[in-house]
């Protein structure tokens, strides 16, 4: 670029730079120069940003952690640690597979998909792993749905637990409070990855950990030892046992001659009570409902034959036509009552209590106190647990579903419920061993357990 | 009378991490690192005398036989370390152990895996089966057993198979694969009259075992009780599946075991007592069918359960025997039988390529004119001479060969010298044999240590030496109760 005209900036700059024998430019030329370097340095800049940018995020990562580490007070090199350690990369090594696929984009896309074949006992190893082989066992159990039932559940968890306490054994250097706490941690984190816990495990691990660490140092192991798992029978014998007995009583009184009574799918303790009140002389005609794909209901209506109650088997669409005539009482069952009153059950459950409000048919929902939780839900999509969708192209007969062709399609997302959440103003009385309370009282029940545990 | 088992060998009180002196019935006493009881301990079962191979193994241990040029016991080892087993038993006769733990030993050296292999001898003069070899092995752990067949071979993933033990709580579970055979070029599968079928009976749901016996132990029918049907209707009964003798024993067998003091052997007494004794309990309880599975009454009869392990059964280990099968298509095979020898080297040799371990081929002075075909294997310092042709054949180590031999479909072992011009088809040559020139040898078994004389024409023939003629003899009549092909067995 020429100019014609020297302006005074232009006399300037040639004054300056007389020492220098670079060309003389004008400031035009000089501003150009300068942007196209600035483009220049701008344009390597994105390009080294592109190449980097799956390492710029990692670069954060190890800066956390470096920090964490730093946190932690030094710790001796020890046989133990070294162990630890290795456990460390094996639990980690679970997490990655937890990782596994969550259900496809939608609606349910925040939650694990759970698969019935292939739990991940791959990475264990048989012989020394971090988790136990009782645990190893029950994981298997759970994520193929021999062991269902939310008591089930938790009693099979409870027999573990006791397996692992009456093998522990605790090194010398540590307590047996702190140290038995970490040491069940990784078998509930492999259990939590083999199937999610059911609210009635979770409260008997809070309750666990909790006992635990009361345990004071100075008795001897073995003592310890007989004192946790006396601690365990005793919360079986209170929360499980005696309180079917309480609620089969109570329920017992609310059963009348002449009721057609509605249960759906099989629950331990509903049908505790049935039996119960025909052995008391109540007569009363019971509906099975029932719901695919896991079709429980059936089993139900076997054992109410076999005890001379007569029943009647329908599906979950046919309810409403059940409902409008037939029936004068629901009885259903709780695998959790939530802190804000709703009810968490079988799914299917909340669409039996609204048709039941609508015809104004009493609900009834007998719950064992143990399974109240501070959780608080208003839907069954903030939190739910996907069982195998592959159960969705079950047939009766083995002949394929109609489903099947398209179950792989990307649009179609087999969706299998476990839980929902039914609303307390559906519910008329929720019967505990403790009393019979409104579904609104769940957060007094709350108090008195954080005030029994202080 | 073999041992009880009840009696744990171990010390309950010792903390985490200490080391625990474990003795055994083999050399004195040995440190064992503990930390906890595994969740399975592996039994190898290499006590076996070859019956239905004696003409082989009358020298040699029957597990130390090669297959594809490694000795036998190999791959079940490498298959048990490669599963990141840290103590593995390994029953052997007294005579062989030696040769076997030398064996074993310099393998695991070249490996970086820490592992402890204990040995548990059995007289040579006893006449043991396999369950009294658990017998013997059950005091020494814990934990459930993991029994292991020194001839089996297999690809198949143990944690399937546990996971069915384990879903189950199952007393016994065996892994159960589709025969072997070789994709032949029409397309259709032969079945080899020679081969003893298992029958083996599966309930379609949940592959739990409801018949099992051994074509041998059926004289003209099966029969199936009454009550049997009733619980499981539905039965499949499967003749073309291989048993493969790879088992999860609960310690709930064990105690079974104690109880029946004349049970021997495994597959032919053990297994069969089980499952009746399975379906026997399942038909007088009262169990009810809950989502296809049997699930206990006792959780809602009027019987209060208060303790947590009665209301759930599964857990307990009190009363349920039940024996369940994990089938698998993965390659399995179980070399046990003369006719099939060679054919399982060639199918070994294929399907475990990565397992086997390479030799070095430096040593080997094979001359250029000799042409070796693309499925066999040649062992350590083996010296061919020129104008050889190899095909489909396994050479072991140190072996001789001189010109102009034509070898097809062989298996050599090691320390053999053949001369010249000499014609091998289908023939299993075993240890320090001399075959002279000019000889032809179809079909046929030489055994250890014998000398082929020249210019000889064998057909389907065993060529044994005079001093195993007696130790063979014995083979052929003990065990099982059947008998091999006895052919010509002297010259």
């Amino acid at each position: 670029m020429e100019n014609s005209s020297v302006s005074p900036a232009d006399v300037k700059v040639q004054l300056q730079q007389n020492g220098s024998q670079q060309p003389q430019k004008t400031k035009a030329q000089l501003k150009a120069e300068r942007r196209e370097k600035q483009e220049a340095q701008r344009a390597a800049k994105a390009k080294l940003k592109e190449a980097q940018a799956p390492g710029g995020v990692q670069k954060q990562q190890p800066k956390q952690q470096q920090k964490k580490e730093q946190n932690k007070p030094p710790q001796k090199p020890k046989k133990k640690d070294v162990q630890k350690q290795s456990d460390n990369k094996q639990l980690k090594k679970l997490d990655d597979t937890l990782k596994a696929p969550s259900s496809k984009d939608g609606i349910f896309s925040h939650l694990k998909q759970y698969d019935r074949n292939s739990p991940p006992t791959s990475t264990l190893s048989y012989s020394s792993s971090p988790v136990h082989p009782a645990f190893v066992k029950l994981g298997i159990q759970m994520a193929r749905e021999t062991i269902v039932g939310s008591n089930g559940r938790c009693a099979a968890l409870i027999c573990a637990v006791k397996i692992f306490i009456q093998q522990y054994r605790c090194p010398k250097s540590k307590e047996v409070r702190q140290h038995l706490n970490i040491a069940l941690k990784p078998c509930f984190n492999y259990l939590s990855v083999c199937r999610l816990f059911s609210v009635s495990m979770e409260n008997f691990v809070k309750f666990i950990k909790h006992t635990i660490s009361k345990v004071s140092p100075e008795i001897s192991l073995e003592k310890a030892r007989e004192e946790l798992l006396s601690e365990c029978d005793r919360y079986f014998e209170e929360n499980i046992y005696l309180a079917a007995q309480a609620i089969t009583t109570t329920t017992v009184n609310r059963i009348n001659d002449g009721d057609t009574i509605l249960i759906y799918g099989r629950s331990q303790l509903i049908l505790r009570i049935l039996l119960a009140a025909k052995k008391e002389g109540r007569k009363f005609r019971v509906m099975v409902v029932d719901n695919r794909p896991d079709l429980r209901g059936v089993n139900a209506c076997e054992r109410l034959t076999e005890a001379d109650i007569p029943c009647s088997y329908v599906y979950i669409n046919s309810a409403t036509y059940v409902m409008k005539d037939q029936i004068t009482k629901v009885l259903l069952s709780a695998d959790a009552l939530l802190a804000n009153g709703y009810v968490l059950g079988p799914v299917g459950t909340a669409m039996l209590a609204l048709i039941a409000h609508k015809y104004n048919k009493p609900v009834i929902v007998c719950c064992e106190t143990y399974k109240f939780s501070e959780r608080v839900q208003t839907d069954s999509i903030l939190f739910n647990e996907l069982a195998d969708p592959k159960d969705m192209l079950k047939t009766k007969t083995g002949a394929a579903s109609p489903l099947s062709d398209d179950a792989d399609h990307h649009n179609v997302n087999l969706v299998n419920l476990v839980y929902d959440a039914t609303p307390p103003t559906l519910v008329s009385i929720v019967i505990t061993e403790i009393a019979e309370l409104p579904c609104s009282s769940a957060p007094v029940i709350l108090r008195r357990d954080t005030e029994r545990r202080c | 009378m073999p041992p009880t088992v009840l009696s744990p060998g171990l010390d309950d009180d010792k903390s985490d991490g200490e080391e625990t002196t474990v003795s055994g019935l083999s050399s004195g006493n040995f440190r064992v690192r503990r930390r906890r009881s595994p969740e399975f301990t592996p039994v190898v079962m290499a006590a076996g005398c070859g019956s239905q191979m004696f003409e082989l193994s009358s020298d040699t241990p029957k597990c130390m036989l090669p297959v594809a040029n490694t000795p036998m016991i190999w791959f079940s080892v490498n298959y048990l370390i490669s599963h990141k087993f840290e103590e593995i038993f390994v029953v052997v006769r007294r005579a062989a152990k030696d040769k076997i733990e030398g064996y074993l030993t310099s393998c695991i050296r070249k490996l970086e895996q820490d592992v402890h292999i204990e040995y548990v001898c059995i007289e040579d003069d006893a006449d043991l089966g396999t369950a009294d070899s658990l017998r013997l092995v059950a005091p020494k752990t814990k934990s459930d057993l993991l029994v292991i067949s020194s001839d089996l071979i297999t690809k198949v993933s143990l944690s399937e198979l546990a996971n069915v033990h384990r879903a189950n709580n199952a007393a016994l579970t065996a892994l159960i694969a589709p025969r072997y055979s070789p994709p032949s070029a029409d397309g259709r599968r032969k079945r080899n009259k020679k081969d003893d079928r298992d029958f083996i009976g599966l309930d379609p749901e949940d592959d739990r075992i409801l018949y099992i016996a051994n074509e041998k132990d059926i004289e003209e029918e099966i029969s199936i009780k009454r009550g049997q049907l009733a619980r499981f209707p539905h039965m499949r009964l499967h003749t073309n599946l291989l048993d493969s003798h790879l088992y999860l024993v609960s310690r709930t067998t064990l105690n079974i075991l104690d109880n029946h003091p004349d049970v021997s052997m495994m597959r032919c007494e053990l297994l069969p007592l089980l499952v009746r004794k399975q379906i026997k309990q399942i038909v007088n309880t009262s169990y009810t069918v809950f989502a296809d599975r049997l699930y206990s009454k006792k959780q809602d009869t009027d019987e209060d359960c208060k303790h947590p392990e009665e209301y759930f059964e599964v857990l307990s280990e009190v009363e349920s025997v039940g024996c369940y099968v994990h089938k698998t298509q993965d390659f399995t095979v179980r070399v046990n039988q003369l006719h099939n020898y060679i054919k399982y080297n060639k199918a070994v040799s294929e399907n475990m390529d990565d397992v086997i371990p390479q030799n070095d081929m430096t040593t080997c002075d094979i001359s250029k004119m000799t042409q070796v075909g693309k499925c066999s294997r040649i062992g350590n310092s083996v010296r061919i001479a020129e104008k050889c042709s190899f095909k489909r054949s396994f050479i072991g180590n140190r072996v001789e060969i001189g010109p102009h031999c034509k070898i097809v479909d062989s298996v050599i072992m090691d320390d053999v010298r053949i001369e010249d011009n000499v014609s091998l088809t289908n023939c299993v040559v075993c240890k320090d044999v001399i075959i002279r020139n000019k000889c032809t040898l179809k079909d046929s078994r030489v055994c250890d240590g014998f000398e082929v004389a020249a210019e000889s024409e064998f057909v389907g023939e065993s060529l044994v030496t005079d001093s195993a003629l007696p130790n063979m003899m014995t083979f052929s009549i003990c065990n099982c109760g059947h008998s091999s092909d006895a052919e010509d067995l002297s010259k």
